[in-house]
Formats: C-alpha cells, structure tokens, sequence
C-alpha cells in the first residue's frame, strides 16, 4: 500500500539521464574505495585459500607465491586422516544444535519476562543479570570446573550445554530489549481476547520478535562454532573434541602444520558461512532494528 | 632329609597359587596421563602414544593408564584448572621451568629417581632440567640440542666450504655476509639468529658468552645488562641492520625451519626438533654443523633442551604414576618413541644403539648431548616469558624500528623493568 502512494519517478528521469561529472567521480571514488577495503579484508581468507591449496616447497618460498602453482588439494584428504575431522564437525554440530534450542528456550522466556511482565524487583534483578557480563569468564573457570566435576558431567557434553538451558545475560539483553519496543496494546487485545500470559509470549511476541530471534541463533551459532576453551576444559577424550578444539592439533609448540591448518580451517568455515548466507536478510533486519530501537 | 623336603614342596605348593591369587587381587588402578599433539604427522604422533600406553598395561597389569591429548597451544590451561579443582593428572609432560615447583604442585621426585637409579641412564642435562632447589621435580621425556643447519646448494653456488666443527661466531658471520645476496633473495641467516631470539632458543645464547639471568633465574639486572650481554646482543643486532645479512623479519617464524625450507637461507640455528620437517620437505641437499665457539681459545657450549615429566602430588596413586614415569623414561618407550620418529630419546643408550651416534646428522646432536651439563638460565623461571621477553623484544624493536644504538642503555631499562615484574611475580 505504502508502495503505492509513493508517486513513481518519471520514466528516465533517473535512469537515462547522464550522469554530472561530479557524480562520476564521486561513484568512481566511492567504489574504488570499497573495493580496496573489501580486498584487505579478504586478504586473510585469500592467504588461508591459497596456502590450503599449496605444496609445501611452495609454502616457504621468498619471496611468498601469491598464486599457487600448481594447485595441490591433498591437504584436505589428509585433515581427514590426521584426525577424526568428521567426527570433530559432527560433534560441533551437536553441541551447536543443542546450545540453539537451549538459547531460544530460555533467553525468550526470561526476555518476555523482563520487557512485558511487571513483578517487584524486576529491575533489580535485571540490574544483577546485566552485572554478570562484567564478570570475567576466567574469574568463574575453575569454580564451574568444580562445579561440573562434582556432578560428574567432565568428559562429557552437558558442561557445554546445559548452560544454555539457563540463558546468557547478553542474549536475554538483546531480545528484551527488542520485546520492549513491541506495542503493549497487542497484548492487552490478546488478554481481552482470553489469552493467558503464556499465550501470549507465544502467539503473540514470539513470531514478532523473529529477527531477534534469528540474532540469538547467529551469535550463539558462532560463539559455539569457535569456542576453544571450553570443550578444552571439559572434554578429555579426543573422539569428543570439537572442531576448533581439533584444529589445534595442527598447531604445536615447536612445529605447525600450515597445510593442514589452513585447510582445516576453510572446512570450518564453511557451516557458520552457509548460515551466514541463509540469514543474512534476517541477520541485517535484526541488527538494524537493534540499531534503531535498542 | 626327603621329609623335609617333601614338607617344603608341599608348602610351596600350597603358597604359590595362593600368592598367584593374591597378586591377581590386586586392585587395578587407573593412572591418567595427559600429554600433547606436536603440530605434525598428528596421527603418527597420537597412535604412538597410545602404543607407549598398551605396551606399558601389558607389562603392567595392575596398573590401567588413561591417556588424554591435547592441543599444545592450551595445554597449560587444561592442566592448571584441573589441578586448581583438584581434578588434575596424574602424570603429565609439558615445557615447564622447574621453578613451577614453587606454585606447590609438583611432586617431589628426588625419592623415587634415587630409588630407581635411573637418572644415569640420562643425559646429565636432561637431569639438571628437573632440578630445583635441589630436589628434583620433573624428569626428562626426550633430548635435543641445538646446532647449525646449513644449505650445501647455496655455499657450492657461492663456491664456500662448508662449516666444520671448531669455527667460530667470527667466521659464522664472515659466511653470512659471503652468503648474502638480497638482490636474489638469498640470506646468510634465518631466523632466531638476529634479534632477541638469536639470546634464546639458539646455541648462540652460550657461545657468545652473555646470560640473561642469574642461575635461579629471578634476578637480571647484572646479567641482562652486563657487557658481555650487551656485546653478545649488539652482535645479533648488527647482523640484522649493519650487515642486513638476515632473512626479512616478517618471513622469520619462531623456530626457523620454515624460512630455511624456503631454500634462500644459507645458515638455520635449528635442534632436533625441527629435524623430521627439514628431512622430509627439503627440497636442497643441506647439512649440520656444531654451533660456532666464541672464539679460538674458547670451546663450544652445547645447547640442549627437552620436555619434562611431571607427577601431580594431588594424585591418589603416586606409586603406579611413578611407575608409568619411570618405563616412559626407560628404554623399551625411548625405542618405541624415537623409532616412530616422535621424539629423540634422553639417554645415549638408544642414540647408540639406533647408530645415531655415528649419523651424519644425528651424530653432531649427539656429541652436544653428551658434553652437555648445562641448562640454560633463561629456562629456570617460570616467569622469564611473562617478565623478561618482552623488555628483551623491545630492544629488539628499538633498535631495528626505531634506529636507537645505545645498547647498554636499553638492556638497563629493559632489566629494570623485567626485574621489577620478576620481584612482583616471586613476592620479593
């Protein structure tokens, strides 16, 4: 409808009309200009692409081959034949799955509970639940390693997941903040209509808050993906291991396997890209509606 | 007489099935044995492990090892918070400074090595390296020393003689600038050696005759700063701007053998470690060489290092760990470690008996080895790396990048800073 009332611009008036001089240069420049930031930012991943597909006498050359020559895909293979690569991403996955379902389960009800219900102490409990972010991770290492150890959960899976079953103080932010900014006259409809405060949440805020929703599923999609310490902490057999924990296998003390490093690490890049592809419409609505209205 | 006898057959009879059974009732313990993957041929290296830990339950029956491996690059902080919760292993190997005792964790060895008489089955650095305070605390899982590597291509093209044991840091340097020809690339000197790791990591840190701390290593001001190391630092310094004899520093990684690989770098200060890289992806015909001396009265000081063994004094069953260390630093797991490739054995027993003593390559680690008593200093705190690298890097910085040359002044700051973090760290 809006569409509609917009009046259309003539035909021509800007797509056939010659540009000015000004504009030229000023989309030359412009252009010219993205395109030299963008090139420095794919430097990195051209150098990880190009050193996977290297051979080793081509690695060490001085000066550095830019292109590869020839192209030498064995390292690939070999991620897969020095150490269990497949086992490590399916393991990634599962924790990744689970940390989601967690994330959506317990940041959007403890979200619509801070943005939408009234309850004395709301604020301050809000006020502590913020204050945990200012809480270094490292500080609370060893007591959660206790904590888990004494409820036997070490070299297990459930330290890095069940967490995500009780919320993460930046996620229930996040979506809060963005619960708040949906008109409270739906859910006054909604009760008048009969709905519970249940119902509510989910027939009402729930599918209004998807792209927040689709931020959590990000965030916590990466944040897992890449996490090291933890599954290093918890985990002790190596049939167990994540994907960024294995990649490390790659990387010793005294010597690196660039090869199979940079090979690993293309392969583990691809899931959060595919995701990344999948969402990006919703990803960029969430985070310029966060922008706007956070 | 035969009455007797039969009594004793009979009684024996009756006594060694019942010791059989007892034997078999022991309970078997379960001993966990944390170690780390190298960073190459990582299937190899896991499957030795766990080699080393079946064949060590076979002979050990009573005594059951789980064996966990971990990425190097972390593994200090798996270890640290588990034995901060009380969860930790019960043997462990890793780089520590045997001064990590202080923090009160450690198992004291000394009891066990004497009872064992195994420390002369090792080389007499590798046993130093445990030792502080005079008590042992760690013991030697393999040994490397550090020596010269060099490009046989490059000195043929250049029409030099290769370097043979007996020269000196003056002749090192000599070869270095004959060997350099920046307009194709190709380098006298690679990496460590120009710059503050040319002071670590290297033989260069003995031969050129500076220290960078005391022998507890928790003092450096009057080592860092003293004029044989500033001199010694000047040297490294000067082959990098003066003589511009060094690879570019951006293509210089931490322990060399990849800008040496690159085959435009004549000379590598490398050690054993490096080796199984170099061996298998050179694509030039090089050779080993002793360090240089100091100078032509002086004689060669070996440079050796290795990995250490470690026993948690938290662990419930010290006796079986000490077990396991001991046949881990025994002969039949040196062999099966050094025949897989992993790692270079810490007696010279295996050397001998592998005939690495007499190969060209293994045979001039060897002889470091074995003349070698000293560790060096730098390797004596725990906190060298958090306290004195960096004011030592920042040297480095200040006089490649910032075109300072008062050396003696820098290293002087750089002690008093260093000191003042080293008094912090040991509550002094």
């Amino acid at each position: 409808m809006l569409a509609n009332r917009i009046a259309r611009p003539e035909s021509g008036a800007l797509g056939s009309a010659p540009l000015g001089k000004n504009r030229v240069w000023h989309n030359v420049f412009g252009y010219g200009a993205l395109l030299i930031v963008a090139a420095a930012l794919m430097l990195p991943l051209y150098w990880m692409v190009s050193t996977a597909v290297k051979s080793p006498a081509q690695m060490f050359e001085i000066p550095p081959a830019w292109i590869p020559n020839p192209v030498d895909f064995s390292s690939f293979p070999k991620v897969f034949q020095e150490v269990p690569f497949g086992r490590f991403l399916v393991n990634t996955i599962i924790i990744v799955a689970l940390n989601i379902v967690g994330h959506l389960v317990s940041v959007t009800l403890i979200a619509y509970g801070f943005a939408r219900l009234r309850f004395p102490g709301r604020s301050v409990l809000f006020l502590i639940m913020l204050s945990t972010l200012m809480i270094p991770y490292h500080v609370t290492l060893v007591p959660r390693f206790i904590l888990f150890s004494k409820l036997g959960w070490i070299n297990t899976y459930l330290p890095l997941t069940v967490p995500a079953f009780t919320g993460s103080a930046f996620l229930i932010f996040l979506v809060r903040q963005y619960m708040m900014s949906i008109p409270f006259d739906l859910d006054e409809a909604a009760y008048i209509d009969g709905a519970s405060r249940f119902g509510v949440f989910w027939r009402i805020i729930l599918p209004l808050s998807r792209p927040a929703l689709m931020l959590v599923i990000v965030f916590t999609f990466v944040g897992t993906w890449n996490d090291f310490l933890q599954p290093l902490i918890y985990l002790n057999d190596p049939n167990m291991f994540t994907v960024s924990l294995g990649l490390s296998f790659f990387q010793g003390a005294r010597e690196t396997n660039w090869n199979l490093l940079m090979a690993g690490s293309l392969l583990a890049t691809i899931p959060p890209l595919i995701l990344f592809f999948i969402a990006q419409r919703q990803l960029i609505g969430g985070i310029s509606i966060e922008g706007l209205k956070g | 007489m035969s009455k007797r006898l039969l009594v004793v057959t009979l009684v024996l009879a009756l006594l060694i099935p019942l010791l059989a059974v007892s034997a078999q009732d022991q309970p078997v313990v379960t001993v966990t044995w944390w170690a780390t993957e190298r960073g190459r041929d990582t299937a190899a290296t896991r499957d030795m492990h766990f080699t080393l830990a079946r064949t060590f339950e076979e002979s050990h029956p009573n005594i059951r090892v789980a064996l966990s491996m971990y990425p190097s690059r972390a593994f200090a902080t798996r270890v640290l918070t588990a034995i901060a919760a009380g969860e930790g292993p019960d043997v462990f190997y890793h780089y520590f400074s045997p001064d990590i005792a202080l923090q009160g964790f450690l198992e004291d060895l000394t009891p066990y090595i004497e009872a064992s008489g195994a420390a002369a089955n090792w080389f007499p650095s590798g046993v130093n390296r445990g030792v502080y305070d005079g008590h042992t605390y760690a013991v030697p899982r393999d040994a490397v020393s550090g020596f010269i590597a060099y490009n046989k291509d490059l000195f043929d093209a250049a029409g030099l003689p290769y370097p043979e044991d007996g020269w000196t840091i003056a002749d090192y340097r000599a070869l270095a600038n004959q060997l350099t020809d920046r307009d194709n690339d190709t380098y006298g000197v690679g990496a460590i050696v120009g710059g503050e790791g040319c002071m670590l990591w290297s033989p260069f840190s003995f031969n050129l005759g500076g220290e960078l701390t005391s022998p507890d290593g928790r003092d450096v001001v009057g080592y860092m700063d003293s004029p044989e190391t500033v001199a010694a630092m000047t040297w490294c310094l000067e082959l990098v701007t003066e003589d511009q004899v060094t690879a570019p520093v951006e293509l210089q990684d931490q322990f060399g053998e990849l800008v040496f690989l690159s085959g435009k770098v004549a000379m590598q200060s490398i050690s054993d470690w490096e080796l199984a890289a170099i061996s298998e992806q050179a694509t030039f015909n090089w050779g080993v060489v002793a360090p240089p001396r100091f100078n032509e009265e002086s004689e060669v000081i070996p440079w050796t290092d290795s990995y250490m063994y470690y026993l948690w004094n938290g662990s419930d069953h010290k006796e079986a760990a000490w077990e396991l260390i001991n046949w881990l630093t025994g002969p039949e797991a040196q062999r099966i470690a050094a025949e897989a490739g992993v790692w270079s054995p810490n007696g010279p027993a295996i050397w001998e008996e592998l005939g690495w003593d007499e190969d060209p390559i293994r045979g001039v680690s060897y002889n470091q080895l074995v003349n070698s008593e000293r560790v060096p200093n730098y390797l004596r705190s725990q906190y060298f790396w958090d306290c004195v690298a960096g004011p030592l890097s920042d040297v480095r910085v200040r006089w490649i990048e910032g075109g300072e040359r008062d050396v003696a002044t820098m290293m002087a700051e750089g002690a008093a800073q260093a000191q003042a973090c080293l008094d912090d760290n040991y509550g002094e």
